[in-house]
């Protein structure tokens, strides 16, 4: 065989492997937990304790909006950002630092940046980001906010900047990064929608892993109350789930009075259709719809709502004269707001108190909709989405914070202890260790060794991926 | 006062005739008087503020008599009247609303299912340094000519 032909086999063979990776790395983390290997070094805690900050402080802050210079950084990136976006990528899949005169021209690379940076960190200390959404008029449904992809992009450029800070050991200029990070992925969660919390979540994610790097610094800061000085839960999506609950009634006016004024049928007709859009109903099955509307006294839904009416002590005449559309949509609405209630009241409560509640609710929801797949089937319930599964993600991202803060109790506790992992977790009684906020419970803590590992489950009932494990190496 | 009794005589002959005099009877009827001043007042009176009076009086007692009947405001709850199920059609062709994209709640969706790679990603600017990574691309990651076209094929399809 000659040169040609095996560097060719050498191309397909890698491309191929290539190709596959995201593939292979989806099966696997189905069946087991996120796996983070760390090795660390033992690190006692700051003095005075709390010398450093994962979030400007309130000296540093400044009034004003911080979005006007978050858009400016965003006029201010340079082209050519898919490249970029590739090296993060690479950078994950390779699992280590690039070579020197690679790290060097990564460095010239990411430095184009700068000028955005400068402007992502006079946001950062900004005291709010007001986004000005219309998000209390009708119209909400069809509200697009195109740059947040972008907004993600410039923090996964800011979070490789913090790690050549890490890599070259300049661990002031790298809290600085995350802090602007953090507080960026704050700015960005507060644009009252729940589409804004989960980029604000993707943000801190991609942050997290840059502080999963920093504490393996050698000689690098004990974060462990700058972890603890974070806000909990980091993202509070209440504010985004209280819009979320009356997204209905913000783009149908008529549903604020639906208890004291009888809609048209034409007003009835026009949210079932935009109901059904949400389902990506064709427009063959909504002109069916609309025949059937001619038949809905024969239909069964409303037969079974007029006897309940009736068993009320509503007379036949009554019941006739409001008319059974009006009957039947005042029903279903009203079936809908008591469903998603017995929800939403979840999400006052710590996720993991909520997490088997919404749980079951969700199932419940799911085998209403199996079971009336039929035209008069409640269209409200589409309306309601997998929220369940947006609460495990700020959880998780609450966790990820909690396990930090073990690893640096970790180091703390070896700083003390020549350089030895604790036998338990708590056996650490400098600090408090935090407690999981996805289980309520203890983490599980076991070592062997030089290697300890800290381990947070999966909310019961979901898949093991969705637990997070951490191996500690210590080096001394 | 010596010197008031010191008078000249064409004084003195004036103070002794004056002194001759007698007061003559007072003339004057007290109840004639008042007659009188009754008499004179009753003949000063005005006809103007009564005649005025009266014509109030009058327009007054005519409104009450003419007046429109009291409207009093009330609050009336007329219950709409059903619409004939079979007219539903030809209501929906009249003033029809056409559904909404719904785009926020179908991002909501598919973020939710699918994370953050969800995001539609925003036209990145591909421009002048282009050239220049992927030459430091080159450096880094091996056989990048073809990762390169698969980028590439990315970009082109918008992702």
């Amino acid at each position: 065989m000659d040169l040609t032909k095996t560097a060719k086999l050498i191309l397909v063979v890698w491309t191929i492997c290539f190709l596959s990776l995201p593939i292979t790395k989806a099966q696997h983390t189905t069946e087991e937990p996120r796996t983070v290997k760390m090795t660390i070094y033992p690190a006692g805690e700051p003095s005075p304790a709390l010398k450093y900050s994962l979030l400007p402080e309130f000296l540093e802050r400044k009034s004003g909006n911080a979005l006007l210079h978050y858009y400016l950084a965003l006029q201010s990136m340079p082209p050519g950002e898919q490249v970029v976006e590739f090296l993060d990528v690479a950078w994950e899949w390779e699992n280590q630092l690039p070579q020197k005169e690679a790290m060097d021209n990564l460095t010239n690379s990411i430095n184009k940046y700068n000028q955005a940076f400068e402007h992502m960190a006079a946001g950062a200390l900004r005291e709010r980001c007001d986004w000005e959404l219309p998000i209390r008029e009708p119209g909400v449904f069809e509200m697009t906010i195109p740059t947040l992809s972008r907004f993600r992009t410039l923090s996964s450029r800011l979070a490789i900047r913090a790690k050549l800070q890490i890599f070259n050991q300049d661990y002031e200029a790298a809290i600085e990064s995350l802090q602007t990070g953090l507080s960026y992925a704050q700015h960005i969660s507060q644009g009252q929608t729940l589409i804004h919390d989960l980029v604000g979540h993707g943000i801190t994610g991609i942050m997290l892993q840059s502080t999963e790097q920093f504490v393996q610094g050698p000689e690098a800061p004990n974060l462990y109350w700058a972890l603890s000085g974070l806000p909990r839960p980091f993202i509070d999506i209440r504010y985004a789930i209280g819009v979320e609950r009356v997204l209905l009634q913000i783009e149908f006016l008529e549903l604020r009075q639906i208890d004291s004024v009888n809609l048209t049928n034409q007003q009835i007709f026009d949210i079932y259709k935009q109901l059904f859009a949400l389902s990506n109903l064709s427009e063959e099955k909504i002109e069916l719809f609309q025949k059937q509307l001619e038949t809905v006294k024969e239909s069964k839904v409303y037969l079974e709502v007029k006897k309940n009416l009736i068993e009320q002590g509503y007379t036949e005449e009554q019941i006739e004269s409001a008319g059974a559309l009006q009957i039947v949509f005042k029903y279903q609405f009203d079936e809908y707001v008591k469903m998603r209630d017995e929800m939403f009241k979840w999400f006052n409560a710590p996720y993991w108190q909520a997490h088997d509640n919404l749980k079951k609710l969700e199932q419940e929801l799911e085998k209403k909709l199996e079971r009336e797949e039929n035209f008069w089937s409640n269209s409200f319930y589409n309306l309601l989405p997998a929220l369940g599964r947006a609460y495990m993600f700020m959880a998780k991202l609450d966790r990820q914070i909690a396990m930090l803060r073990c690893v640096e109790a970790v180091r703390m506790y070896a700083a003390d202890h020549g350089g030895k992992a604790p036998n338990a977790l708590s056996d650490i009684i400098s600090v408090p260790i935090p407690t999981d906020p996805v289980t309520g419970k203890n983490f599980t803590y076991t070592r062997k060794g030089n290697l300890a590992v800290i381990e947070g489950a999966a909310p019961s009932g979901e898949d093991a991926s969705q637990g997070l494990r951490i191996e500690l190496t210590i080096k001394k | 006062m010596p010197e008031k009794n010191k008078l000249n005589p064409i004084q003195q002959e004036l103070e002794n005739a004056l002194s001759s005099l007698k007061p003559a009877a007072l003339n004057l009827d007290r109840d004639k008087l008042m007659f009188r001043a009754g008499q004179s007042s009753a003949r000063r009176q005005n006809f103007a503020w009564p005649a005025v009076a009266v014509l109030l009086a009058v327009m007054l007692g005519a409104s009450l008599l003419y007046r429109p009947p009291a409207q009093t405001e009330r609050i009336v709850y007329v219950p709409q009247p059903a619409t004939p199920d079979n007219t539903y059609s030809s209501l929906m062709v009249e003033t029809e609303r056409p559904p909404r994209s719904a785009q926020y709640i179908h991002l909501r969706d598919k973020i939710l299912a699918e994370g953050m790679d969800a995001l539609p990603e925003s036209t990145g600017s591909t421009g002048e340094n282009q050239d220049e990574l992927w030459r430091e691309l080159d450096k880094i990651i091996p056989f990048n000519s073809k990762i390169k076209g698969i980028l590439n094929q990315n970009s082109n399809m918008g992702v």
